[in-house]
């Protein structure tokens, strides 16, 4: 037994340095971002390269808020954000469980769609989907970013891998109790769902909160623009803000990063509570 | 209750969203939808707000009130790779592109494929004023088989500029005449952290001018590739060589994405790694901006003679204003470009915002473009460029000229600057890639 | 073992009822659960689909009209040394997200579910970690590994010559360059790939766990033969979707390499938008695109029924 205890310390020390090797490795880029937000001008790219900043310049902010659009670009990004996620997830989850738990005709073909569409790269998409909104008049609106991405491929797959595991005899059970299939989606899937959920809203959340080409095309005015798209305008060939664009960087990664806890929290939480084992 | 409540609460906020969505869709708080605008509003794609200063100091000037006061005009900047795609997908679904767009002189030949160009020619508007521009950099570039679709305020005449102090300390006599005067001082005055010029392995900028000042140019006046040519092969070879040979450059400190003057490159100038640069009035701007404690150590001057014909200068870069066909305002579009390029106020008016030397000669006499610049030790650079502007060769455009280029970079540049290959078979390979291209 | 039996009766019970399939009753249930997700990507999808596969058997460049040609475009496709290229760069960047990514994605995620990280906080603390890389955007992700892959003053050259090891030139060097790319894409997507390990593996109840450790197997036959199999369908979906999103790999060789130098990085989605945007060649691009897309259905479609193959 003594020798049994050894070993667990010992593939925990080595497992931990390993894994906090990968997190530096993770983590350096990212806190340099931070760093170079607080670092004026030149200083990001100076030779030799100084991890710290000099002193806590505060005018990349000053400038990211008071000479750019940038708290109304944020307040678009979590807007459309938000939006798109949690319509898409309640899709994909609805569209999952049709390809998990049911036969039916066309299945496998629909399914085989679903999925090749998948494969096919955005930018022969765009000009005929632009067309689609100037017919639609939706340019320059947020509809355009928020509906036409509510149906993700991505997520019907995950979402019947996911509930693929759940067993049969649950859900027969509650039908042998009455319940319709609907009451049968509503109480017994969804609540089993929450782990998928999780990682299909923080999954879309991040797409969307990250696309670019898409709001380029298809929104013009600036007060409309998403962060991802509002800050590569600081970048141009004639002046370039790098500060302002770390600084708007790093606020960026804020929501998502609330959007994963709260995520990651609910999930923990549910399946803590006995969903799964009761 | 736990879970049941997440999950309600997450499908009323999404349900909230979702109608939210789109009574704010409903709503209409979309702009104006359309090509250009109705008869009031212009819409300008830039992608540079500096450049979109340039715009809006015309509306500021008597001569547009008085004739478009009415006029209101929207300025939208979009991030500089991508406003081109943006122009391209809206020209060519027929909807929803500006009266007026910057095109920077590399991606216009995309515009010029094909029959039914979406420029307006404006040949005939500009009529005689084409007498008082610097025609390679204000209208050649965006010019296609003789019909002009878009003036620029840029003149990109490339000077050759040098730490005159380190000149100085290292006894060599300056201005330099020939190239082998260059060379000479290159050698004394480089050491293991310090050669005269950063030359660029992944942008053909380089190779570009020193080819303009040998005497060539990479397509005709019909569009077909010459780049092959004796001096062209001249000056790519001399390139390698400064680096290789002659060992007084090294490979400028640049990224892929961000190829021509990053901030690294300029670093290195002010980490003093580097003591000369041949380039035009644009590119010389970093120095003042990036490397304000070499005030008054650099010095410019013409192109040294010694490549091939030893043209005194040459042409680089630069961004116009098209008027494009889905414009529903033609008149009030060509006078706010008119304005901004062709008159003195307005030109002036840019030179002072952000130091671009116009292509507009009569502004030369203006005593903002008369004055000494601390920098340069007190040159008159507005002098120096105007007289330098009459010797700029022409330039001739071509429908493939962005696919070439970067053709030219992959196939040539990178290749021989990294030692790979030689000149001329690089550019004689080339050759048979442009000859495959797609006219339009 | 009451509520076994009582489960089990029930099961037969509604066995019978269902005549042996689930869902036998409702035929219509599951249309309607399709319906929101089909009427959305019928309405917004369909459209532009079918538009870039007209548009692929067409000569389409410049401002010029339209041709038809045929399989022009594609026939064009075996014969273009570019896109060969690009298609043995993008190859090789898939076979490493499936072999190399994937699998270590997996290591971390058991490594952090498991016994050896400490506490619930711990567990927290990796969880964010990892997942940093997928949220930072890209242009900083482009700016940050320049910095690092700097031939004389980034970080990972100085960490060899530290170590004695001969320093690369990451960024500039044909023949490492893709290695470049490959380990940036594996820096960003390690830890959105583990996260969807970690639902899987949070999915598997613990008494399964538990009875494998009573019938006396350890931890490594435990996770050979008990979790692996659990967790096969995420497993297929992680490889499924690295696969296919890996035959469309854009910004980071975009922004890093510009899919160079002289194409060493090339790939297809590169390729397509310098064809769609900067050659101006819709058509030809439009097949660019459908070739990428055939290659990944076709690759997709193996993978998943090698997987039913392995199930049966």
């Amino acid at each position: 037994m003594v020798g049994n205890r050894f070993w667990i310390r010992f593939w925990q020390i080595l497992v931990n340095a390993l894994l906090l090797v990968a997190v530096l490795l993770l983590v350096m880029p990212y806190l340099y971002m931070i760093s170079a937000s607080f670092k004026e001008g030149g200083e990001i790219f100076s030779i030799p390269i100084e991890i710290l900043p000099q002193g806590l310049y505060l005018g990349n902010y000053e400038i990211l808020f008071n000479q750019t659009n940038f708290a109304r670009w944020f307040a678009n990004s979590v807007f459309v954000g938000l939006s798109r996620t949690a319509l898409a997830v309640v899709v994909s989850i609805m569209a999952g469980y049709a390809f998990a738990k049911f036969d039916f005709r066309f299945k496998n073909a629909l399914f085989l769609f679903v999925i090749a569409t998948l494969t096919l790269p955005i930018y022969i998409l765009i000009v005929p989907l632009y067309d689609m909104m100037v017919t639609l008049g939706w340019t320059d609106r947020y509809v355009a970013l928020i509906l036409p991405f509510a149906a993700q491929a991505i997520g019907v797959f995950l979402a019947r891998q996911y509930l693929l595991s759940i067993p049969d005899e649950i859900l027969d059970a509650a039908r042998v109790d009455g319940a319709t299939e609907w009451g049968v989606f509503w109480r017994v899937v969804l609540p089993l769902s929450t782990p998928v959920m999780a990682v299909l809203g923080i999954l879309f959340f991040t797409t969307a909160w990250n696309d670019f080409i898409w709001p380029l095309v298809v929104m013009t005015e600036d007060n409309k623009f998403p962060v991802a798209l509002g800050l590569p305008t600081l970048l141009g060939p004639y002046s370039q803000e790098y500060g302002a664009v770390m600084a708007g960087s790093f606020l960026s990664t804020l929501p998502i990063i609330i959007v994963f806890l709260i995520a990651q929290r609910r999930f923990i939480e549910a399946l803590t509570s006995g969903a799964v084992k009761g | 209750m736990g879970r049941g409540l997440s999950r309600r609460d997450f499908l009323r906020a999404g349900g909230g969203a979702l109608v939210g969505a789109y009574a704010l869709g409903l709503a209409g708080c979309g702009g104006e939808q359309g090509g250009g605008s109705g008869g009031n509003t212009l819409e300008f794609w830039a992608f540079d707000e500096g450049r979109a200063n340039l715009g809006r100091a015309a509306l500021k000037t008597d001569a547009w009130k008085e004739a478009h006061g009415d006029v209101k005009v929207n300025f939208r900047i979009f991030p500089y790779e991508q406003m081109h795609d943006k122009l391209l997908t809206s020209l060519v679904s027929g909807k929803g592109a500006p009266d007026i767009a910057d095109v920077e002189i590399s991606r216009f030949s995309n515009f010029i494929k094909g029959d039914e160009l979406p420029f307006l020619d404006l040949t005939d508007r500009i009529g005689g004023d084409i007498d008082d521009v610097y025609k390679p950099a204000a209208t050649d570039p965006w010019t296609w088989q003789g019909k002009i679709y878009g003036v620029g305020n840029e003149l990109n005449t490339c000077v050759l500029a040098y730490r005159k102090d380190l000149m100085e300390d290292a006894g060599v006599t300056t201005p330099f005449e020939t190239w082998d005067d260059v060379v000479a001082a290159g050698q004394e005055i480089s050491t293991a952290d310090r050669k005269m010029f950063a030359l660029h392995d992944l942008a053909f900028g380089d190779h570009y001018m020193l080819s303009q000042s040998a005497g060539t140019a990479y397509f005709d006046d019909g569009g077909n590739y010459i780049g092959d040519n004796e001096q062209s092969v001249e000056a790519m070879q001399y390139l390698h060589d400064m680096v290789y040979e002659l060992d007084i450059a090294d490979i400028a400190p640049v990224v892929a994405s961000d190829n021509w003057y990053p901030p690294q490159y300029r670093a290195a100038f002010k980490a003093g790694r580097f003591a000369a640069l041949f380039g035009p009035p644009w590119h010389l701007s970093f120095l003042l901006s990036d490397v304000p404690d070499q005030l008054g150590k650099w010095t410019v001057q013409k192109l040294p003679s010694g490549l091939g014909d030893g043209l005194p200068t040459a042409n680089f870069g630069g961004t116009g204003q098209c008027i494009t066909t889905q414009s529903e305002n033609a008149d009030a579009a060509y006078d706010l470009v008119r304005i901004a390029n062709l008159t003195t106020e307005g030109v002036v008016a840019d030179f002072e915002a952000r130091t671009a030397y116009p292509a507009y000669k009569p502004a030369y006499e203006d005593p903002a473009l008369q004055q000494s610049q601390e920098y340069f030790g007190g040159q008159k650079l507005g002098q120096i460029y105007s007289s330098l502007a009459t010797g700029l060769p022409q330039f001739n455009q071509s429908p493939v000229w962005g696919q070439a280029t970067e053709a030219l970079n992959r196939e040539v540049i990178t290749p021989v600057m990294q030692d790979k290959m030689d000149a001329q078979t690089a550019l004689t390979d080339l050759r048979a890639t442009i000859e495959g291209m797609k006219q339009g | 073992m009451a509520n076994t039996t009582e489960r089990q009766r029930r099961g037969r019970l509604s066995r019978k009822l269902r005549g042996g399939r689930p869902g036998g009753r409702s035929t219509i249930a599951p249309y309607l659960f399709l319906l929101p997700f089909f009427l959305i990507y019928a309405a917004f999808l369909i459209y532009p689909v079918l538009a870039a596969l007209r548009l692929s058997f067409y000569e389409s460049s410049g401002f010029g009209g339209d041709t038809f040609t045929g399989l022009a475009n594609y026939a064009r496709l075996a014969q273009d040394s570019r896109y060969l290229e690009a298609l043995k760069n993008t190859t090789l960047y898939a076979l490493a997200s499936v072999f190399i990514l994937s699998p270590l994605a997996l290591l971390v995620a058991v490594a952090i579910r498991s016994f050896v990280v400490p506490t619930a906080a711990f567990k927290s603390f990796y969880r964010i970690v990892f997942f940093l890389p997928f949220i930072t955007s890209f242009v900083v992700i482009a700016l940050m590994f320049n910095l690092v892959f700097n031939n004389d003053f980034g970080l990972l050259n100085n960490a060899l010559s530290a170590l004695g090891l001969p320093t690369l030139d990451w960024l500039r060097d044909e023949r490492v360059a893709l290695l470049a790319i490959i380990l940036v894409g594996i820096w960003t997507f390690l830890g959105i790939n583990a996260l969807y390990f970690l639902a899987g593996l949070q999915n598997i109840p613990e008494e399964v766990i538990e009875a494998a450790a009573v019938d006396g197997a350890n931890r490594l036959q435990t996770f050979w033969r008990v979790t692996l199999p659990l967790l096969r369908p995420v497993i297929l979906f992680v490889v499924v979707q690295a696969t296919i999103f890996s035959y469309q790999i854009f910004e980071i060789p975009f922004l890093l390499t510009a899919g160079g130098p002289s194409d060493a990085t090339l790939t297809l989605a590169i390729y397509l938008y310098e064809v769609g945007f900067r050659e101006f060649d819709r058509g030809y691009a439009s097949a660019i695109g459908y070739s990428m897309a055939i290659i990944a259905v076709v690759l997709a479609a193996a993978q998943l029924l090698a997987a039913r193959r392995f199930d049966r």
